[in-house]
């Protein structure tokens, strides 16, 4: 089977969204299944489809820092994507091509991400429902999430390069009005990064060896979206992604 | 008309949060949110109308109708939980 290779891109949380529903679209439609890895910049916070915005992100302290806001169109948790704090990736695949249950296909593409990391030294392990973890510590380095539409399996997910929680709580709610040393410590003891398990590696290593792991074995077709992804992603980012009645729905 | 809100981290799954309006035991109005996941998404707007004039005892088997009906799959929160927060929020 033939794959799509998107190679690292940046682009803002709403055409990030819009293009992986894009691409979920063209998958549906019979085109290449696809890998793709990207940053966000400005620096973003996403939440799951099912979050209430207002109970999980601090509006005013987004605008202030110039940090985004999108609400995602699979569940899970918010996450802060900062610039440099993070490597995401999208696998989009038709379920007929990868024909496996919620957990299991949680588990064939978390192991990429685990591939990856070993090539770098490190040791990390799948952690159901949709996390990767540090063996040993048990402290998560990175969170996926999925959705399947159309016939169609998409699941994106961040690997943590560098984690500042004081930063990720001042535009997260996180049920206190001070933040506290003693919460930001808390944090520390169950989210690790990269720059801390493997202190001085550089960002371009850790995206080699996830390329490289992810592309294993596989038919690989470096490539970009065609004209018709990029004319969807930009209708999608104005008409969900950027809007009021999307973002605030819950 | 009362209003009731509760939520709860379900062991081993995901948070679940409800905002609930009701009068005696029936439910006029409930919004679910969390982090948890369904597949396909748009099934939980199915699942909170189906949930309308509903009573505590009847959510389970509604809940579980909505999904079985829709194909839809929950993932790391149960029909159960859902009852158990809802029945919180309604104290």
């Amino acid at each position: 089977m033939k794959w799509r290779i998107i190679d690292l891109e940046t682009h803002d949380a709403f055409t990030n969204m819009a293009i992986d529903e894009a691409i979920c679209e063209s998958v549906s439609a019979g085109g290449l299944p696809t890998i793709r890895f990207y940053r966000w910049d400005p620096s973003a916070v996403s939440i799951g489809c099912f979050q209430s915005l207002k109970d999980e992100v601090d509006l005013v302290a987004c605008k202030e820092a110039g940090v985004d806001v999108v609400r995602r169109r699979t569940g899970g948790g918010a996450v802060y994507h900062d610039f440099n704090g993070e490597l995401t990736y999208s696998v989009i695949v038709s379920e007929k091509d990868m024909p496996l249950g919620i957990t299991e296909s949680y588990k064939e593409i978390c192991g990429w991400i685990i591939e990856g990391l070993a090539k770098l030294g490190i040791l990390a392990e799948f952690k159901p429902i949709n996390d990767v973890v540090m063996t040993g510590s048990g402290q998560k380095i990175s969170g996926n999430a999925q959705t399947r539409r159309g016939g169609v399996i998409l699941q994106h997910g961040t690997i943590l390069f560098e984690v500042d929680v004081r930063r990720m709580f001042s535009v997260l709610k996180v049920g206190a009005d001070k933040i506290s040393d003693k919460m930001i410590a808390a944090v520390e003891e169950r989210v690790t990064s990269l720059s801390r398990v493997k202190p001085g590696v550089r960002f371009e290593e850790v995206y080699e060896a996830v390329l490289e792991a992810f592309t294993a074995g596989k038919e690989a077709l470096r490539s970009g979206l065609t004209d018709a992804e990029k004319a969807r992603a930009a209708d999608l980012v104005e008409e969900r992604y950027k809007k009021g009645e999307w973002n605030e729905s819950r | 008309m009362s209003n009731g809100k509760a939520g709860k981290k379900v062991p081993g799954g995901k948070l679940v949060r409800v905002d609930i309006e009701y009068s005696g035991d029936l439910i006029d109005s409930v919004r679910i949110t969390g982090d948890f996941f369904l597949y396909p998404e748009d099934v939980l707007e199915k699942i909170e109308f189906s949930l309308q004039g509903k009573k505590l005892d009847e959510v389970v088997s509604t809940v579980d109708s909505v999904l079985s009906g829709n194909g839809a799959t929950l993932v790391g929160v149960t029909s159960e939980d859902i009852f158990s927060i809802l029945k919180e929020a309604m104290v």
